[in-house]
């Protein structure tokens, strides 16, 4: 069944505009993106000033405004999902009239705007009913709330990825049974329901691949373009040394498959991510363990883009002498993973017994537009970036003229325990997500040297270039067209 | 990439300049841009490659292979450095690293970097002409 996905900001939203204390019915556009399921990009309200009829039982905008928006709608690419709502009701239900109005409304935009996908949404002061056209007749669609957590009030009857089925069987395996002990039967099925996708196979991905093969997760998707290397050795988990130059996935993969009995299903990707974003679609949840802070930039900006749930965990150790460069340009984190060098042998500085180490670790869950993204922390790195996007010859040439250090390309340095602290407390965190025994937490940050782990709450910021209103919330794969244009006209010569 | 604000950005400079935009290349060229004095000829193509965490980083900058300063080279001038795409030498770039660029996705946009550019290359030997501009 198809889904309309909204953010809690979304949801907070619909609510402060459609549902007043007057109880008049009130009426918003959601510009929602996507191709399957509808993914609320923005909510634009209709004033009251612009409504041609409303009362406490029914609302229509001016048939002007209602050309304007769907127009505005669909030049941005986007499909509108017309929402009212019903301020008297709690869990609202399309009403004999409504039904005849949408029936209206269909064979009106659909001559206006032929092929072109919509949707009806009622908002109640709990819960949100919503159909969607889908060619010959409108049907109904779930609605999911990501980060629904963050509500004051949660949306009534709506549907969770992680849901099971009402009758799905008990577990009478032993493999699971402390597991079941532990969250529950229902748990157990949630995660062997999920499928979930892991960007860097690294020290610290290889680690989340195998803690969630013995968990019992239903499906990894395992995407990582390198292969492995001897020094990867000291800290990937499941691989050995007669795998040395073997794609780190597939070594990966027959490791998962033996820690799993079996039932795992994984696929494997010999990719950058930016290159294959659609193997991440059916993912119920992307992890991001990759060294490259493009490709945590990307994964961040794809989740935020699907309204899928984004969990970016990594590693930083700093020495006296150098300082590790990753992730984070306001020294919040930084990251470590998968690939050993940039390709450029350097060798890296020798420590000393009597210097001080710091090792610090984070896990930032993302619930797009629920809580804070990537870049509402601006966890960026430009300087790091620009670097990784280089050709080699661009490199070289940069090097040469000392716009890059050395130290700027050598590898970091990286631990097994470490890596094994975070990548426990990321699959801890989505095991809180998805079988939903505990509220995730937003941001855990954990400091070896004072074996502290924090817990920190974010909110997502109205002028990030992501999730804010200037970007690109619920747009779908929209970003990745071919829109291309040519100047009209070449000017007069002037000079 | 985002393409609604990359798309935008590109119409919005297309009003000033003539400007050829691709998505799926992820270009931007400006078909005759006024290059500041002391530049040979003042009129010529200059192209913006678009980094796929765009607006997060600044474009890549190449100026026309055809264009010279009039005193000696400048030193933020990539002679050997060309697009992927260029195997004849059409482009050079453009190096902004040391520029103090300060890139902000909120805030800036390819009109002002255009702005910017104007500025840097009026100055090409200065260490930060963005700063001085």
């Amino acid at each position: 069944m198809r889904t309309l996905r909204l953010s809690a900001k979304t949801v907070r939203r619909l609510r402060e505009t459609l549902l007043k204390d007057d109880e008049q019915e009130r009426f918003a556009f959601v510009y929602a993106g996507g191709e399957g399921d509808l993914l609320a990009h923005q909510v634009v309200t209709v004033d009251d000033e612009a409504m041609a009829r409303q009362s406490k039982t029914a609302c229509r905008p001016a048939p002007e405004i209602e050309r304007e928006r769907l127009s505005e709608c669909y030049d941005q690419q986007l499909a509108p999902v017309l929402a009212h709502s019903h301020p008297f009701s709690a869990e609202p239900r399309f009403s004999s009239i409504d039904v005849e109005s949408m029936g209206r409304f269909r064979e009106w935009i659909t001559g206006l705007f032929p092929d072109q996908p919509f949707g009806f949404a009622v908002v109640g002061t709990s819960g949100i009913e919503a159909v969607a056209d889908d060619e010959t007749r409108l049907e109904a669609i779930d609605v999911e709330v990501l980060g629904e957590w963050k509500l004051d009030r949660p949306v009534t009857g709506t549907h969770s990825r992680f849901d099971i089925d009402a009758d799905a069987s008990t577990y009478e395996d032993q493999r699971y049974d402390r597991n079941v002990r532990a969250f529950g039967n229902d748990g157990q099925q949630r995660l062997e329901s999920a499928t979930v996708g892991i960007v860097g196979v690294g020290g610290l991905g290889s680690m989340v691949a195998e803690q969630l093969s013995r968990l019992g997760v239903g499906e990894v998707v395992l995407v990582d373009p390198d292969e492995v290397e001897e020094s990867n050795l000291s800290r990937i988990s499941g691989v050995f040394d007669h795998q040395i130059g073997e794609p780190k996935v597939t070594a990966l993969r027959n490791h998962l498959l033996q820690s799993s009995g079996g039932s795992l299903s994984v696929t494997t990707v010999q990719e950058r991510i930016q290159n294959c974003p659609s193997v991440l679609d059916d993912c119920d949840i992307i992890i991001g363990c990759v060294d490259s802070v493009s490709a945590r930039s990307f994964c961040n900006e794809y989740a935020v883009k699907q309204l899928q749930y984004y969990l970016d965990a990594g590693v930083r150790i700093d020495t006296p002498d150098r300082t590790a460069a990753g992730t984070s340009s306001n020294g919040m984190m930084a990251d470590q993973d998968s690939k050993e060098s940039n390709g450029t042998a350097i060798e890296a500085a020798v420590q000393t017994d009597d210097q001080t180490v710091e090792m610090t670790g984070y896990v930032h869950l993302v619930a797009p537009g629920s809580n804070a993204c990537f870049d509402c922390l601006g966890r960026h790195d430009q300087a790091a970036a620009r670097i990784e996007q280089l050709s080699p010859t661009e490199r070289s040439a940069e090097q040469e003229r000392g716009y890059i250090d050395d130290d700027e390309l050598a590898p970091e340095p990286a631990v097994v325990h470490l890596n094994g602290q975070c990548a426990s407390k990321t699959v801890s965190v989505l095991v809180d997500l998805v079988t939903g025994v505990h509220t995730p937490p937003d941001f855990i940050r954990y400091e070896d040297h004072a074996h502290e782990m924090t817990e920190l709450t974010t909110a997502p910021s109205e002028h990030c270039p992501t999730c804010g209103t200037d970007g690109v919330l619920g747009v779908g794969h929209r970003s990745f067209g071919d829109a291309h244009f040519e100047p009209v006209e070449t000017p007069a010569e002037s000079d | 990439m985002k393409r609604g604000r990359a798309y935008e950005e590109a119409e919005k400079l297309g009003d000033r300049y003539p400007v050829r935009y691709s998505e799926s290349d992820r270009r931007v060229i400006i078909e005759r841009f006024d290059y500041p004095e002391g530049w040979d000829p003042r009129f010529a193509p200059l192209r913006y490659d678009l980094p796929d965490t765009y607006p997060r980083d600044i474009p890549s900058v190449y100026v026309s292979g055809d264009v010279s300063y009039e005193h000696r080279n400048p030193e933020h001038l990539l002679n050997r450095i060309h697009p992927s795409d260029d195997d004849d030498g059409e482009w050079a770039k453009w190096c902004i690293r040391d520029h103090r660029v300060g890139w902000d996705p909120k805030h800036d946009s390819l009109v002002k970097l255009t702005s910017m550019m104007r500025a840097s290359l009026a100055s090409p030997h200065t260490d930060n002409p963005f700063e001085e501009a």
